[in-house]
This record gives structure tokens, C-alpha cells and sequence, in this order.
């Protein structure tokens, strides 16, 4: 038995994927760029034995255009449980084993429901670990990072894409990870979107956040701390039954400690550099 | 028989090697008025030596490029050859057989590249701008295809200014000055070109207007308005590159530059308070 396996990088995280087919690994390191390799998983958070792909689907299909459904569920034994159409796995929530069956389907590509799972189980492992996973894009200008976050449609995609000059960290889930006595840094993950930029193998201070509104003019306004904090709780993906055994949100709380939050009303040009450090003409504070 | 040329880009020395004495000539012609004193030091040693394929058709029109880090080393791969950039300022450039005018300009489209992502450890980055010297200062204006410095260009040289190129400009950035360097490379509007180096006025991001207006923009923006500016992925793939274009940014002013299709922005410019 062989204990090579591919090595997938979040931030600090490692998550070794054993099993699975060729085809499968190199799929997944095109995937995942330079996060991505074969290792000997010693050091993993968590190793996830992939079964091969023979199941049945695991859940019906959607009924029309609808975004990926997705079952988190946790059980007693601090197992997390993830089902999709095409992929049901199991992962013990602080790091350990897991495993990971495909369905036999063209549904979804398996790479995309094995970065679908990985995105789950990084999400879980950072908040037991001094860190979270946020649907969010994040860029990088003058060493210091910049989070932009809001539901589908607020305009993460666009963000980057004005974002010109900056340096594009993720344009979908974003890690916000402090080490111990340290300052929160903002990560690339290997969890993209539809950005395709190079990978750039870095991390920056994490400099401020802000909740991505439409507006006709860049304005960047100060929102109360607790309102701040319910807007980013808003945006991390998968923790659902986490709220029941974790203090998730005193944990974003004391991880975006002394990180400003902020709401950033944008329109579609590169404008809003001129607001992230400064309030802009016209700002106002907290309706 | 290896050839060995000494040349210096407006401050920084570059020796080149290559085996093709007839190619050595082809380059020392392009870079005649950036020769070297002997015994002067080289911050970068170039080797050029042969890679095993004929020039593709049709290569100089296409430009496509793949800059991919490997360590602390570049490589660079284009339709005219490759080049491997290694941190202790070796470049080694690989270019195919073919015309010697041909594999000339094959040698300057490679170590063009070469240069953008090894200057930047250097303290100099490579800018898509074009650039004048109006009353002993460089301006730059930056932009893309389409942006117009051509037009820009074409009406600083009307009024009597020195344009160093109208498509690229390396721009040096220490001790406080921020200088731009004449170089040999896309230099054909500056025919008496020779190694000199201007102090940078301002930079213009452009946009094009009815009239002509200068605003300063502020410090962020002006950040990512010149890290834009960066040739060939170094945005993407060089830290160094975009620390440099940071401190290019934060040493001279930024200035958002609607501009008109007529030469009135050079006494704009005269007049601006910046």
C-alpha cells in the first residue's frame, strides 16, 4: 500500500486526497495550480480516502436552474457529513480521516465536486483552527490585503476584474487566517471562480473588509462593529450546523480583531482605490 | 569563438555573450549609442545560445507570452524564444534558427522580457507608457493598445520634446529620484539615442476627453494605475516588480490626464502646480 497521495494546500491547511483515479489528480493539480502535488501526507490536517467513482447520484436533480445543493450535516461524534448530487463524504470536523465517494454521473465534473468537498472540509478546519473560509474576493495592493464580500451578485467577480494593478488573491473563497500573537493575513486559496490570473503564491495583512453594495459613486461607509460582523457571518460558506457546537461568530469576531469593516457602495470602474483608505466625497456614517 | 558585449541601459551594465559573431554585430548595431566603458561592472550577464527550432511563421505578430516562477528564477516563453532569469542577474536566452536580422530582433523581443522581470530586484521596472522629456523632465503616460501615445507622443514631438518611446519606458526608482532611462527598445522616434536618464515629472493615466484636465489621483489608485502598467505578467508573477512600481507611485505624482486630440496638454502640463 502505497501512502503517496496529493497534498492540497489552504492557506496553512494540507488535506492529502488518497485513492482515486489518474485521470482524477492530474485533473486536480491542473485545478489547483501550484496548491497542489503529490506528497506523503504526513503533515495533513486531515487525509480523505476518495473511493472510485461507481455510486449511484446521491440526491435528485434540481428541478430548474437553481445554485448546487449542498447537506451539511454534523454528527454526534463530531463527524461532518457532505452530500451533493455527485459527491457524499465524511470528515471528522478538527482533522483526522475522512472519505469521499463520486457518483456516476456527468452532472459536475469530479474535479469540481472534489474542490466542492475540499472547500467544505477547509472551511470547517480553519474555524477550529485560528482561521475561516469566507465567500469573498480578495486583492492585494501596496502589501495589504483587501476583502470583498456580499451574496451572489454583489460584485466580487467585478471587483477583481476593475481591480486592475492589484493583485487578484481569489475571486470567490477567500482565508482569513491569524497565526498565534500574529495579525490576520489574507491568503490566495486554490478555490477560484471564474479568475484566471497567475497563481501568486502569496499572503498579505489583511487591511479591511467590506460588504460590496451597488452605488452610483465609490463611498465607503462605516456600519457599526456588530452589523459588520452579522454581514461577514453571512458570507461563511458550509458552517451551518457549526453555530450549534462552535462560537463561530466570537471566533470571526476575535479573528477580525482590529481589522475595520466596512460598506463599500461601488460602481463599474477602478474608482473605489480612491475610497478603500479614505472615506471619499459625499460619505456618511452609520444611517 | 564567443563575442562579448558590453553595453549599459541609461545605468545599468549588461554584458552579452553569444557564439554568433555575426549576430553580435546585428545587436551592437541596435544598441550603438549604449555601449559600455570597458572594464566597467555588468549588473546582468546575458548568454544567448541556439534552441533547436526554426522561427514559427507568422511568430512576431503574435504575443503571447508565459512568464512562470521557478523558485526564485523566471522562465519566459514566447513565439521569437525563451530565456531563463535567474536571481543573481544571469539571464540565459535561448533563440532559433533563422535571418541574423531576424534572430536580432528575436534577441531584443526576448531580452526585452528578460529585462522586465530581472530590473525589478534592481530597483527599475518596465512600463507600457510612453515617455517625453518636456524642460529636462521625463513625462509618462501610461497606457495599453489604443490608449493613444502614439497621438502623445507625436504632439511632444511637434512642440520640440525628446520622446524616449512611444510604446515602453524603463523607470528606475531609489534613493528618493525616480528617473526614466532611454533605452534602445522601441526607440524609433528618439534616433540619437544614446544612455541617459531624466528625472520623472508626473505620471498621466489617460482617458480620452473634449478637453484637456489634470487631477491628481490618490495613493491607492495611483498604486494600481502604474502596477497596471507593468510589461509581460510582472503584475502577476514579480513581487519586485510591483514593489517597484509601488515606489515609482508614491514618489512621483499620479495624475488622471483627459486628454484631447491636440497638443494644448504641454502647456497644461507647464502650468500644473503638481
Amino acid at each position: 500500500v502505497s501512502d503517496r497521495a496529493l497534498i492540497v494546500r489552504v492557506g496553512p491547511i494540507a488535506i492529502a486526497l488518497a485513492g482515486g483515479s489518474r485521470d482524477l489528480a492530474a485533473a486536480l493539480e491542473a485545478r489547483f495550480g501550484r496548491y497542489a502535488g503529490a506528497g506523503e501526507g504526513g503533515g495533513a490536517a486531515l487525509r480523505i480516502d476518495v473511493e472510485p467513482a461507481l455510486a449511484e447520484p446521491f440526491l435528485e436533480p434540481p428541478a430548474g436552474p437553481q445554485p448546487l445543493e449542498v447537506r451539511i450535516a454534523l454528527r454526534p461524534a463530531g463527524t461532518v457529513s457532505y452530500t451533493t448530487r455527485a459527491a457524499h463524504g465524511e470528515f471528522e470536523r478538527n482533522g483526522g480521516t475522512g472519505r469521499l465517494q463520486l457518483a456516476r454521473t456527468d452532472w459536475e465534473p469530479h474535479d469540481r465536486a472534489v474542490e466542492n468537498f475540499l472547500r467544505a472540509a477547509a472551511a470547517w478546519l480553519a474555524i477550529g483552527r485560528g482561521g475561516v473560509v469566507v465567500h469573498a474576493a480578495s486583492v492585494a495592493l501596496a502589501g495589504r490585503g483587501y476583502l470583498f464580500f456580499g451574496p451572489s451578485g454583489a460584485g466580487k467577480s467585478t471587483v477583481c476584474s476593475l481591480a486592475r494593478g492589484g493583485a487578484v488573491l481569489g475571486d470567490d473563497i477567500a482565508l482569513v487566517w491569524r497565526g498565534s500573537g500574529e495579525d490576520p493575513r489574507l491568503y490566495e486559496t486554490p478555490f477560484r471562480g471564474s479568475w484566471t490570473g497567475p497563481w501568486l503564491g502569496e499572503s498579505v495583512p489583511l487591511r479591511a473588509a467590506f460588504r460590496l453594495v451597488h452605488g452610483d459613486a465609490p463611498r465607503r461607509i462605516a456600519v457599526p462593529r456588530a452589523l459588520g460582523l452579522a454581514d461577514l457571518a453571512a458570507v461563511l460558506p458550509f458552517l451551518g450546523p457549526a453555530y450549534a457546537c462552535e462560537p463561530v461568530l466570537e471566533h470571526v469576531a476575535a479573528l477580525f480583531d482590529g481589522v475595520p469593516l466596512y460598506r463599500l457602495e461601488f460602481r463599474k470602474d477602478d474608482s473605489f482605490w480612491e475610497v478603500l483608505e479614505d472615506p471619499g466625497r459625499g460619505a456618511r456614517g452609520p444611517a | 569563438v564567443i563575442t562579448r558585449l558590453q553595453l549599459d541601459l541609461s545605468g545599468f551594465g549588461i554584458d552579452l555573450t553569444t557564439a554568433d559573431g555575426a549576430l553580435a554585430e546585428a545587436v551592437a548595431r541596435r544598441w550603438s549609442g549604449f555601449a559600455r566603458a570597458p572594464g566597467s561592472p555588468a549588473a546582468l550577464r546575458v548568454e544567448v545560445e541556439d534552441v533547436p527550432a526554426a522561427l514559427p511563421e507568422g511568430a512576431f505578430g503574435d504575443k503571447s507570452i508565459v512568464v512562470r516562477r521557478v523558485g526564485g528564477a523566471f522562465e519566459i516563453r514566447m513565439p521569437e524564444g525563451c530565456a531563463r532569469v535567474g536571481c543573481d542577474g544571469q539571464i540565459r536566452i535561448g533563440v532559433p534558427r533563422g535571418t541574423v536580422e531576424e534572430r536580432a530582433f528575436a534577441v531584443d523581443n526576448v531580452l526585452l522580457a528578460a529585462l522586465a522581470l530581472a530590473l525589478p530586484e534592481r530597483g527599475a521596472c518596465l512600463l507600457h507608457a510612453a515617455a517625453a522629456v518636456i524642460d529636462g523632465e521625463a513625462v509618462i503616460f501610461l497606457g495599453g493598445e489604443g490608449a493613444g501615445k502614439s497621438t502623445w507622443a507625436g504632439h511632444a514631438a511637434a512642440r520640440g520634446a525628446v520622446v524616449l518611446s512611444d510604446d515602453l519606458v524603463f523607470v528606475a526608482a531609489g534613493g528618493g529620484a525616480v528617473l526614466a532611462l532611454a533605452s534602445p527598445f522601441r526607440a524609433e522616434r528618439n534616433p540619437g539615442a544614446r544612455s541617459t536618464s531624466f528625472p520623472v515629472r508626473a505620471v498621466l493615466v489617460p482617458e480620452r476627453a473634449r478637453a484637456h484636465a489634470l487631477d491628481r489621483l490618490g495613493v491607492l489608485r495611483s498604486v494600481a494605475a502604474v502596477t497596471a502598467g507593468l510589461m509581460y505578467e510582472c503584475a502577476g508573477t514579480s513581487r519586485a516588480a510591483r514593489e517597484t512600481a509601488e515606489a515609482v507611485a508614491r514618489a512621483v505624482p499620479v495624475l488622471r490626464f483627459r486628454f484631447a486630440p491636440d497638443p494644448g496638454w504641454i502647456d497644461l502640463l507647464r502650468r500644473a502646480r503638481i
